[in-house]
């Protein structure tokens, strides 16, 4: 990059930066401009979608000359009535928000071509002849403009009936019928949008969205929200869709179900799935050894979110052993967790079983495995006791806690847990004989 | 969402290359003369700190 440029910046807010902003009528951030050796536009690139490399290759395009608008401006200049290149040339005016220069220049184009039959662009793995691309652009940017006209968009949409514009052509008059279009004309044209587009949840949010604004026609609207919620989000619920349908439950006067919807539970839910993506995350990373300082931030952010999840605290413990963090491992997963959790038997004793399994930590793991026994003596808690004792070298009480295990089995685990309890008497024998 | 949109472009895409990030201090003017000088473009990266 700096073989190729000078680098230049332009904060919005700063006096120089502002001044740059206006000079050049930039509109969005980001906003890459490239200015030629005398200072005059070179090329410019409005957004950045990732990856990296997918913006230096158009970056690298730029360097090349192909298709800048300092090459369309000369070309364009030469020729001005190639529709390709007046085309090209709009589509850059477009795509900085210049609607004024890009409007012109689709006119010009529907007066060289008005029969579409010079040429094509591609539009989402599809052509689209220029003449049908500029009414629609000319359409979308009257449909967004101070006086908002449908007009054009509508002509486009009866003229073009299968266009693969004809989803943003709707899309960009919903802007319009949700907010400006007398209400009548407005469900008139949400109906037609909605039986469209059925499955879309942004389509029917949109009509939903203007029968909260007018506060009427209700039941539609939950009719449509519970669509979205309950049928095609029901596997990943999305606040921005669920908000609106305890929305229309409060305007019919139904709290209960807006609180059933989008209440405690609700929330509750999606701070569970946060920390467990947020875990994941810092699994997977801490697995492959890599990016892990930001592995060890999302593990700490999980915890302080949601502190009552106390298994979080135990992937964490594991996490930050696997990164020879012992002592952190403790810190979160050590002594102070088993005095908060005194009173969760089967907490206690996962807490035992983990440090069992380290070989670490086992004064601790032992307090907590008769704890555990203490509130709730089952199978589990004494086979974990066990296991702690064996791995303290404590064969005489191993065997103890496994008989007592042993007798709280059922049949079918007691059938399994024969193995373990001649493996304690093996060692214990062997101590015998060394004695 | 929106954060992401105000971050400084360049600086996303340079960081994801560890690319030392040589920005002109002074004027646009005479960022355009030293492009001048140099046989290079400008690239100017248009922010917004939120």
């Amino acid at each position: 990059m700096n073989s190729n440029f000078v680098l230049f910046r332009a904060a919005r807010g700063d006096k120089i930066g502002d001044e740059v902003y206006k000079r050049f009528n930039i509109r969005a951030t980001p906003t890459t401009l490239m200015l030629d050796k005398d200072g005059s536009e070179y090329d410019w690139h409005v957004g950045y979608g990732p990856p990296p490399e997918k913006f230096l290759e158009t970056i690298e395009k730029s360097v090349k000359g192909i298709d800048t608008f300092k090459t369309i401006s000369e070309a364009f200049a030469k020729d001005p009535k190639n529709v390709e290149t007046v085309f090209k040339l709009a589509r850059k005016y477009d795509r900085k928000y210049d609607q004024e220069k890009a409007k012109e220049l689709y006119k010009k184009v529907l007066a060289l071509d008005p029969d579409g039959k010079k040429g094509t662009t591609d539009y989402q793995e599809e052509k689209v002849t220029f003449t049908e691309y500029a009414e629609f652009s000319i359409g979308a940017m009257s449909a967004f403009a101070r006086n908002m006209d449908p007009g054009p968009l509508q002509a486009f949409i009866k003229k073009y009936p299968e266009s693969p514009l004809m989803k943003s052509a709707f899309q960009r008059l919903s802007s319009y019928y949700g907010r400006q279009a007398p209400k009548e004309e407005a469900l008139e044209f949400f109906d037609e949008y909605t039986s469209k587009y059925p499955d879309d949840p942004y389509v029917l949010n949109s009509y939903i969205a203007r029968i909260i604004r007018d506060k009427d026609n209700i039941d539609k609207g939950i009719e449509l929200s519970e669509k979205i919620n309950k049928d095609i989000m029901k596997y990943n619920p999305d606040s921005y869709f669920v908000k609106d349908l305890a929305e229309l439950y409060m305007l019919k006067g139904e709290k209960e179900k807006a609180d059933e919807t989008f209440g405690k539970r609700f929330v509750e839910r999606q701070v569970s799935d946060l920390t467990y993506t947020l875990m994941q995350y810092a699994s997977f990373w801490v697995k492959h050894k890599t990016n892990t300082e930001n592995a060890e931030a999302m593990m700490e952010l999980a915890m302080k979110i949601d502190p009552d999840r106390w298994y979080n605290f135990r992937t964490a413990a594991q996490n930050f052993i696997k990164l020879e963090k012992h002592e952190k491992a403790q810190e979160i997963f050590g002594p102070d967790f088993v005095a908060k959790n005194q009173d969760n038997a089967s907490v206690l004793n996962s807490y035992a079983m983990f440090w069992a399994a380290q070989g670490k930590n086992l004064e601790s793991a032992l307090e907590a495995a008769k704890k555990s026994i203490e509130l709730e003596e089952a199978y589990y808690n004494w086979d974990t006791l066990s296991t702690v004792y064996q791995k303290m070298e404590k064969h005489t009480d191993a065997l103890k806690a496994a008989e007592k295990a042993y007798e709280l089995a059922d049949d079918q685990i007691k059938a399994r847990y024969k193995a373990k309890l001649e493996q304690i008497k093996k060692v214990l024998e062997k101590e015998k004989e060394k004695k | 969402m929106k954060k992401l949109f105000v971050l400084s472009l360049l600086l996303i895409f340079l960081s994801s290359f560890g690319v030392a990030q040589n920005w002109f201090q002074g004027s646009l003017d005479d960022a355009v003369a030293k492009a001048k000088i140099e046989d290079k473009l400008v690239l100017i990266d248009f922010f917004s700190d939120g």
